[in-house]
Order: C-alpha cells, then sequence, then structure tokens
C-alpha cells in the first residue's frame, strides 16, 4: 500500500488485513519508497496514491512497470476533474484502474465503499499484469458481412473495469473522418466522470463530453454518462437521463442504454460491450442484436476481466468477438464517409 | 461499530492527530512564503506542496469520517488546484479565503475527538524548576492570548507544549541509543562476575569459619584435658594456624581482585550512564524550526491587525535545543514578536519619514555559543526604546527617584519590570508592562539571560542567551532552626558573614554593604511567615544574596549547609500555586524539602516588616475607591457591578454617557468603566468629556467595548481613554487588574 497519508494508509492495511484472503505485505509513504519495495517485495497488487513528495504516485507507477510489472491499482479521494484526469494518466503508464479512496470508519457507506475497494484488489489480483493488444489477432469481419444495406446513425458502447485504456485505444484510431455519435457507459467510482472524460477526450484526440440531459447528439464526438444516473436516447435523438433503479447494483448502467438503443435506433446502431465484471449489458447486447444492430464484444485475450464480454459471448449476442485495434477498425468502416 | 473497530478507530484518531496538525503546520509555513511573492519556479513548488498538503489532509480526515474537516480541504483543494493549472492566478483574495480555511481548520482539528487514553501533560516530568511547573508565576502565560496573563492564570491551564506529545527521533539518533543500551549487558556480565567471586568468598570465609571452631573446640579441650599429647596437640594446632594462613592469603587476594573489578565496573559503568545520559538528552532535541514555523503566520496576522507591512526573516532554524526549553521559550518569544510589531515598528508612513523602508524588519535569528549555549535574537528596525520615556515612567512609577542619572543600559534594563510600560494606553494585548517582566522570568527560570540593545531610531534588539541542555538543577541548602530549604543556585549571587554592627537603617528598612553596595536585610524567617529562632547577639548573620536583574537582598538564614544537585519534583496538580515555594525535593533519608521561589521571595521581602519588627499583617487589599459603571445593558450592567462589588470597590451604575457624565458632576469617584456603544452619548463622547473637564480630567476612563479593531483602539488613546478591554476577551480577571492598575 503506497499514501503518504499515515492515517489513510493504517486505514486501508486495517481494511485490507480483516479479510482473510488478502495480506499487506508492505507500505510505502511516496513514490520512490514504493518503487523500492515493490522491487524486493513483489507484491500480487500495489494499491497507489497519486499525490505523494518526492517521486509521485504517476512516476512511480512507471518505473515499477518498467522494471518490476506489478498490479497496480490508483487510489483517490480527488474529485476535481483535472486532479482526476491527471489520475488516468496512470493508466496510460500501466496502472489497471483506478478507485475512490473507502470511507472512513463510522461513515454510513462505509460498509459498501469497503466492500467495493476489497472486491476490486481480489479481482485484479489474478488478471495478467501486461496486456498488449497492439498487433490484431482476429481480423476484422469482412466487408460482405457488415454490408447489409442498413445506415448505422449511432455507436453504443458499454465498459467496466480494465475499460479506460480500451476506450482510449479505440478512440485514438478513430480519424477525423468518422462522424458517427458515440454514446458510452463506463463504470466508474462516484465522482470521477468528469475527469474520466476530461482524460478521455485528452489522451485519445477524441472529442468526449460528458453527457447532459436533453442535449442533442451530434456527430463525431463522444457523449460519456455522469456517474448516478442512467443514460438513455431518444429516438429523436436526444440525451435522457433518468434516475430509476440501479441495475446490477449499478447506476449508469450499460443495460440501461443498449435497451434504449435497441428501441430508439433499431438495426441503425452498432453495440460494443468491452471488458469488465459481471454481466451488465450482455442481455440487451442480444436485444440490440435481435433489432437487427451490429454487435461486438471485446474477444477475452485483450480483456482485463471477461465477464460482461463473456456473457455476451455465451448468450450469442455478439455478431464479431474482436480485439481493440480490429474494434476500431471495425468502427473506422462503418462510420466513415466514403 | 464493532468494539474492534471502536478500538481501532481510537488508534486511528490518534495518528490523525499527529498527522493532521503536520499538515497544518505545514501549509501554515509555506502559505506566508507563496505570499512574499517568489520567482516562478518556486512559486509553482509552493502550489504543488501545498495543493499535496491540502489533499494528503483531506484523505486523512476522510479516513477518520471528520467530514468538515475533509469538506474545507476540499475547497482548499480544488482552489490550489485551479492556481496550479494556471486557471487563476494568486491574488490577495485567494490568499484571503486560503487562510480563512486554514482559521476553519485549526479549532476543527483541536476539536478532534481525543485518543482513549489521555496523554499526561508533558510538564509533570518537566525538571524545571521554580514556578515554570508549579505555575510559581501566576502570569505564567504572557500576553499571547487575547485574555491576557491574568485571566491565564485563573484558568491554570496548563502549559500547552510546542510540539505534539510525540516527538519525532531520527533513526540514526535512536540507533545510537540502543548500541549504548546494548553495552549495558557487558555491565550485566560484570556485575555476575562480581557477584560470584563474592559468593565464592564468602563460602571460602565460611569454610574458614568451619575449621576455626573446630581449631577453639580442641584449644578449649587441651586446656580442661590432660597434657598427655601435648606435643601433638600444638602441632595440630600449628597446622591449623598455617592453614588459616594460608586461606587469610587466599581471600585477601581474592578481595583485592573483587576490589579491582567492581571498582573496573564502577567506572565503565559512570561511562556508559553519562553517555546514554547525554545521547538521551540529544534526543530530546528539537530544531527552533519546529517551534519557529509557527511564526510567519502570527507575524502575517499582526501585521495585518495593525496595519503596518512587516517581513519576518529566521535564520538558524536548523540549530537544536532541549525540547522542553523549546517548549518553554515559545510564549516569550511570541511576546517579543508581538511587541516588536505593536511597539517597535512604526507606521508605515512615519518609516518613509525617516527615510525607511515602508515595510519594517522583524528578525530571528539563532546563533550557537561557547560552552553548550544557544542565543536567540529578535530584534525589529523600528524606532527603538525612547530613553526618555522610560525615564519619565520610571520617574513617576518611583522606579527611578528624581534627579538619578541612570546610564542607557540601566535604563533599558527597566523594561524588564513588572508593571513597567511606556505604552499610552492600556489593551488586553500588551501595554499593561507584564509582558517583559514574564519573558525575563521565563528565560531566566531555564537558566539562561536576557538583555536589550536599543538605538533610538534605529530599532531594538532582544538577545536571549540560553543553555542548549536543561542543566541540573542546583540549590543551596540552607536552614532555619530545625527546618531545611533549597534556594535555586541560579539566583544565589553569594552567601557570607557579615558583623551584626555593619547593619544600618536606611529609610527604615535594615541594609548591610556587599561588595561595598548597600543592601537591603531580611529574615528569610520572617518572609516565610516562621519564629526567629535566638540567637546570640554577637554571632555574625549569615546571609545568602539572592538577586535577579534588578533587585538584591540579603537574606538571614541559620546556616548554609551545601551547595548541591537536587532533584526536582513538583508540587502535584493540587497545589497549583503556592507563595514563596515552587517545588520540592528529596534529599537523603527520605527527608522532604521545599525549593523556595525567589521571585516571590524578593516581592515577599519589600512587604515584611522594616527594621527588627515583627511580621505585620499585610495592608488591607484597597481602601473602598467609588467606580461607577457605565452601560445601557441591564446584563452587562450588573455584571460588572457584581465583579467589582465582589472585589471590594463601591459601585455606582449610570445608563449612558449623558447619564455618566451627570453622575460623576455631582459625585465623588476614583475611576470610570464605560461601554463604547450607548444611547444619547457613547463612551468615546464621555471620555472626551471627562477630559475636557476641569474638575474630572484626572479621572481614570476604563472602556469597555465590543468593537475590536485598531481604529476604535487608537480612538480610544485619542479621547484620553486610559485602557480598552474588548468584551469578546473579556474576563472579570482582566477587569479588576486594569482597574487596580489604574487606581
Amino acid at each position: 500500500m503506497v499514501d503518504d497519508s499515515p492515517s489513510a494508509l493504517e486505514l486501508l492495511v486495517y481494511l485490507l488485513n480483516g479479510d482473510p484472503e488478502l495480506q499487506v505485505i508492505g507500505t510505502a509513504s511516496n513514490g520512490e519508497e514504493a518503487v523500492k519495495a515493490a522491487r524486493r517485495l513483489k507484491p500480487d497488487v500495489i494499491t497507489m496514491d497519486i499525490h505523494m513528495p518526492l517521486v509521485d504516485g504517476f512516476a512511480a507507477t512507471r518505473s515499477i512497470m518498467e522494471e518490476c510489472p506489478t498490479r497496480i491499482v490508483m487510489v483517490t479521494a480527488s474529485v476535481v476533474p483535472r486532479e482526476v484526469s491527471a489520475t488516468f494518466k496512470a493508466l496510460e503508464a500501466g496502472a489497471l484502474t483506478v478507485i475512490g479512496r473507502p470511507l472512513g470508519l463510522g461513515h454510513p457507506d462505509f460498509d459498501t465503499s469497503m466492500r467495493e475497494l476489497l472486491q476490486t484488489i481480489k479481482l485484479l489480483s489474478e488478471v495478467s499484469v501486461v496486456r498488449r493488444w497492439s498487433h490484431a489477432r482476429n481480423h476484422p469481419p469482412l466487408e460482405s458481412a457488415l454490408a447489409s444495406g442498413r445506415q448505422i446513425r449511432l455507436v453504443a458502447i458499454g465498459a467496466s473495469t480494465g475499460g479506460p485504456l480500451v476506450l482510449r485505444d479505440v478512440l485514438s484510431q478513430l480519424p477525423a473522418t468518422f462522424t458517427l455519435p458515440i454514446v458510452i457507459v463506463q463504470h466508474i467510482a462516484a465522482g470521477f466522470a468528469a475527469g474520466f472524460a476530461e482524460w478521455l477526450g485528452q489522451s485519445s484526440g477524441f472529442p468526449v463530453r460528458l453527457a447532459e440531459h436533453g442535449a442533442p447528439i451530434l456527430g463525431r464526438c463522444a457523449y460519456l454518462a455522469p456517474d448516478g444516473v442512467h443514460m438513455e436516447v431518444t429516438a429523436g435523438g436526444q440525451v435522457r437521463l433518468t434516475s430509476g433503479p440501479a441495475e446490477h447494483g449499478l447506476r449508469p448502467s450499460v443495460a440501461c442504454l443498449f435497451r434504449s438503443v435497441a428501441q430508439a435506433y433499431g438495426g441503425n446502431a452498432v453495440g460494443v460491450l468491452l471488458t469488465g465484471m459481471g454481466k451488465d449489458g450482455a442481455q440487451e447486447l442480444k436485444l440490440m442484436r435481435n433489432a437487427g444492430a451490429v454487435t461486438i464484444a471485446q474477444d477475452e485475450e485483450s480483456c482485463v476481466v471477461f465477464g460482461m464480454p463473456g456473457e455476451a459471448v455465451k448468450l450469442e449476442a455478439a455478431h464479431f468477438v474482436l480485439a481493440p485495434d480490429d474494434i476500431a477498425a471495425t468502427l473506422r468502416r462503418l462510420g466513415t464517409q466514403p | 461499530m464493532t468494539e474492534k473497530e471502536e478500538r481501532f478507530l481510537q488508534r486511528l484518531l490518534a495518528t490523525f492527530k499527529v498527522e493532521a496538525s503536520e499538515h497544518l503546520q505545514s501549509m501554515l509555513t509555506l502559505l506566508p512564503e507563496l505570499e512574499q511573492g517568489p520567482d516562478a519556479a518556486a512559486e509553482a513548488t509552493l502550489i504543488e506542496t501545498l495543493f499535496r498538503e491540502a489533499h494528503s489532509l483531506k484523505g486523512a480526515a476522510r479516513a477518520v469520517n471528520q467530514r468538515e474537516i475533509e469538506m474545507v480541504c476540499h475547497d482548499m483543494e480544488q482552489l490550489l488546484s485551479s492556481l496550479k493549472y494556471g486557471e487563476i492566478t494568486v491574488s490577495p483574495e485567494i490568499f484571503e479565503t486560503l487562510y480563512q480555511a486554514l482559521d476553519r481548520l485549526q479549532p476543527l482539528l483541536v476539536g478532534t475527538p481525543a485518543p482513549a487514553a489521555p496523554t499526561t501533560a508533558p510538564v509533570a516530568t518537566n525538571p524545571v524548576p521554580a514556578g515554570v511547573v508549579a505555575g510559581g508565576s501566576a502570569v505564567a502565560a504572557p500576553a499571547s492570548s487575547a485574555s491576557g496573563p491574568v485571566a491565564e492564570a485563573t484558568r491554570a491551564v496548563p502549559a500547552e507544549p510546542v510540539a505534539s506529545e510525540t516527538v519525532r527521533i531520527s533513526t540514526a539518533k535512536l540507533t545510537a541509543l540502543l548500541n549504548q543500551a546494548e553495552e549495558l549487558h557487558a555491565l550485566k556480565f560484570g556485575a555476575a562476575y562480581v557477584a560470584s567471586e563474592i559468593a565464592e568468598l564468602s563460602r571460602g570465609f565460611a569454610g574458614w569459619r568451619k575449621e576455626w571452631g573446630k581449631a577453639g573446640k580442641a584449644l578449649r579441650g587441651s586446656r580442661r584435658g590432660r597434657a598427655r599429647d601435648l606435643a601433638a596437640q600444638v602441632d595440630g594446632l600449628l597446622e591449623t594456624f598455617e592453614q588459616g594462613d594460608a586461606r587469610l592469603r587466599l581471600l585477601d587476594e581474592r578481595l583485592q581482585r573483587i576490589h579491582r573489578s567492581a571498582e573496573q565496573e564502577r567506572r565503565s559503568m559512570a561511562g556508559m550512564i553519562d553517555g546514554l545520559l547525554d545521547d538521551m538528552k540529544q534526543a530530546l532535541m528539537l530544531p527552533f524550526s519546529s517551534l519557529l514555523e509557527l511564526f510567519p503566520k502570527l507575524v502575517r496576522d499582526l501585521s495585518r491587525d495593525s496595519g503596518k507591512p512587516v517581513e519576518l526573516v529566521i535564520d538558524g532554524a536548523a540549530i537544536e535545543i532541549d525540547r522542553r526549553i523549546l517548549e518553554q521559550m515559545k510564549d516569550p518569544l511570541i511576546h517579543l514578536l508581538r511587541n516588536a510589531i505593536d511597539h517597535g515598528i512604526e507606521k508605515a508612513e512615519q518609516r518613509s519619514q525617516h527615510g525607511k523602508p515602508a515595510q519594517g524588519r522583524v528578525s530571528i535569528t539563532i546563533l550557537p555559543q561557547d560552552g553548550n549555549q544557544i542565543e536567540i535574537a529578535v530584534a525589529d528596525d523600528g524606532g527603538g526604546i525612547r530613553h526618555d520615556r522610560i525615564r519619565e515612567v520610571a520617574a513617576r512609577s518611583g522606579l527611578l527617584r528624581e534627579g538619578e542619572v541612570s546610564d542607557d543600559e540601566a535604563l533599558q534594563a527597566l523594561v524588564f519590570e513588572s508593571g513597567f510600560s511606556t505604552s499610552p494606553i492600556l489593551t488586553d494585548i500588551s501595554g499593561r508592562g507584564l509582558g517583559l517582566a514574564i519573558v525575563r522570568e521565563k528565560v531566566e527560570k531555564l537558566g539562561g539571560r536576557i538583555k536589550v540593545e536599543s538605538q533610538q531610531g534605529q530599532g531594538t534588539c532582544f538577545r536571549i542567551v540560553l543553555p542548549a541542555t536543561l542543566a541540573t538543577f542546583r540549590g543551596v541548602l540552607v536552614s532555619i532552626g530545625d527546618r531545611q530549604f533549597v534556594l535555586p543556585s541560579v539566583n544565589v549571587e553569594r552567601v557570607a558573614r557579615v558583623a551584626r554592627h555593619t547593619v544600618s537603617t536606611v529609610e527604615n528598612r535594615d541594609t548591610i554593604p556587599i561588595d561595598g553596595q548597600i543592601v537591603g536585610l531580611v529574615w528569610l524567617a520572617d518572609v516565610l511567615g516562621l519564629v526567629r529562632p535566638r540567637s546570640d547577639d554577637d554571632a555574625p548573620l549569615q546571609v545568602v544574596v539572592l538577586g535577579n536583574a534588578l533587585r538584591r537582598i540579603a537574606f538571614v538564614v541559620d546556616a548554609v549547609l551545601a551547595d548541591q544537585e537536587v532533584l526536582v519534583k513538583p508540587l502535584g496538580p493540587q497545589l497549583q500555586r503556592l507563595r514563596n515555594i515552587a517545588a520540592a525535593t528529596v534529599l537523603g533519608a527520605g527527608k522532604l524539602v521545599p525549593i523556595l521561589n525567589v521571585p516571590d521571595l524578593l516581592l515577599s521581602a519589600i512587604r515584611v516588616a522594616p527594621a527588627g519588627g515583627a511580621v505585620q499583617a499585610s495592608a488591607p487589599e484597597h481602601q473602598q475607591r467609588s467606580l461607577l459603571v457605565a452601560d445601557d445593558s441591564v446584563t452587562s450592567r450588573s455584571l460588572f457591578k457584581n465583579i467589582l462589588e465582589t472585589a471590594g470597590y463601591r459601585v455606582t451604575t449610570a445608563v449612558d454617557g449623558l447619564d455618566a457624565l451627570t453622575t460623576l458632576r455631582v459625585g465623588q469617584f476614583d475611576l470610570v468603566v464605560s461601554d463604547v456603544e450607548m444611547p444619547r452619548m457613547d463612551g468615546f463622547e464621555l471620555a472626551t468629556q471627562i477630559r475636557r473637564d476641569s474638575k474630572l480630567k484626572a479621572l481614570p476612563v476604563v472602556l469597555v467595548t465590543a468593537l475590536d479593531s485598531r481604529e476604535d483602539r487608537e480612538h480610544g488613546i485619542n479621547v484620553g481613554a486610559d485602557a480598552y478591554i474588548v468584551k469578546g476577551s473579556f474576563d472579570q480577571g482582566n477587569l479588576l487588574e486594569v482597574v487596580r492598575r489604574l487606581l
């Protein structure tokens, strides 16, 4: 555990050691100590604070990934969009995910936040450290498979754990001639959505906006669902933010988005389900496929967690099961004006 | 929450307290630095560091569920983030917001629930003698808080330590200590060896005694029996004797050896213990920075409140000093800084008239000196001490006789006298003339000394020289009859025997010549309220001359017994304050002996009846004086009336300024206490009218107000008020003390 606040560190250690499946084998209070400790102790997972004296979490992550690749979870309490965006940069350096700092003992939502933290750490302790998908493995679907005379008007993407980097990779490969609008639900800790949107836009070069209720959906722009509400699309091409009950324990949920896309856009849409734990959106991707939409699931090899796409594959909801580069190539072909 | 979680939370809160105060302190230091306007690179680093501190404190507060702290930090974080990314630039408004946030954090952090185990007040282990511990000075805290010194004393708040209850010690120091402690093993082995040798020796002795007993029996037997085998018996005894002789030599050798090793043991033990003690003292050393980092914010606040731009320069903050001394120096240093800004530094306009830069400069310089001493110099570039003012005030208050010539140094030393103030007005924070007296008292109790250097128009510099480590306390043991007392050696100037015929009476007081100076003479027994033991009329008097910077008095005792190291035991919380007695010590054989409080003795000596008389009852507190209280609020009016009547004054009330003025003109009053805001005629106007009235113009006027602003205080001075008390810090001790001083 790496954190420059002794109090925060003590709480994290207490929480993790309280779980029989986890054991804290070392702590560090700045990036420099963290790199040394990672080299010496070879932990399964490192939790990393971003703002620390001497060497910050970002630089430490980069050093650790170069010297002794380890699963790193960024832990931050900041919800200032600029700072969240800076934290997401650590993902580019090799960190797996960003989570919010657990709430303090005695806080009403303490139990929930603690469970979330422990679950994420346990889950990530099993994923492979180094993920490379720069080489296309499955060939992108042939032109003929796509050409069925329908006109694509919208791309809907759902993602969870491991999603941010895949989203960045996919969006960054869409050329200026790509004119379709994109709607995205990415599961993310409360308060992080704005910062994430900022980071995603900056790092991919594709315009990303936090969705607003009633806003018209315009071409060549990605709309990211804000946290705490469901995002839907209407037949009139508008975003609708609703506060319906959480689905699969999640709000925003991919399920809600995909359902509305299937209803409003029918066969004129593309559905993409990316890496993530759980089943959110798998059933609804099937719904989209049945409505005539093009559906894609991320392939197992490139997934941090092959949960949601795996479920989609099981339900035969996806036309194609692809690596991120191939997903990008497919979207390019479908969305670029000739 | 489960019991286990509860316990953990308590522990976590303890961690949080320490961590939070570090973050806060760091921000309090960095923010004024940023405000000074450093170059761009330094500015970026400062903003980044401030941001990180706020962020970390927020994270820590979240961990212990302190949501209000978390929110304040969150706002700071957001603001600093915007600064960091250049979305906004630094401006006075932003600094104000940030300072306000810090001001909000301070009470919140203090209010953090205390950890389960209450921390014991560190003063209990403090071997500082005389009053610092036992509250020997009833006015232990100088005007560091707005409520004033007397208020502090009545509340008897234990001195707040500078740092928290925890100390950071470098691992290097700890390792050195551990190494030394490990060496103590050798002593254990050495002691075991000596013990086993002695056991062997004692076994040898036991054997010898048995043989000896046998030989004795044989000898007695042969005496009774016939001398048949005399030769054989003599041979046998001779053999025993020779064996005994051999044993004796052996045992003697062995004893010699044990003696040698015990001596060796003792020497190495002394070396190790002294070394360990030294290193332990080293471990208790803290850099001055741990105290000085409080000051940039303080100076900034004072500078803002007084409307004088002031820059603080600190030098030598890395020099280390005993933590206990540092803790005791907090209040004196704050007082000197306050003094420098309130009285030393002139207003900007005045400064530019004298060709000085508009911004005043206050510096704190720490310099190591020879002989394990450290000098702290607190200097300002203000107007300096005005000798004419000192002379005037000293003459008025009788410290200096009319026409008495005094050199500059002696004049300047007067500023340390209790009750000496050249300030034209009393306020809650300064002008009472108590502060510097307390500063000197504290410094002297720590075994240090203070002096002031001042060039009129150039500035003032207070130099404090302190020991770097707290010296072991030495005392002079004296006796009166069969009672013994310890006088702190620092205060004992000399001991002497004087012939009775050298005692002469000057101004109704006994005096003796000591080193060519006339020194007052009192019997210690009289001062302590004991019966003077009968003594031979011709025997010379045994005197102990006690003194501080200004006063020297010779105390007659029966005998001076010793000058020795003593272990100071504080009197404990039940006896917050005892006149004349500072603490106690245990001498050999478990005898409990009081350690006397010298400043008290010097004061008591003046009150004691002069010229050989018996002890007199002290003068009545004050003859009944008549006061007028003017206040439009019934509550305040009856509050003042109660307080003042309880203190023995006769009190008349008035409902506003006009009523007061009418009452004053028809009656006889010694002092007026008046509210400022009143209908018909306010306090300022009342004071103005009183000063204009030929009959009333000498009447002391105390203004009590809810307004605490510099302008109002100055307004108060301008209209001729003698004292200005702010209700916010209102405290009866405060009011009574001011009234007493003015009557």
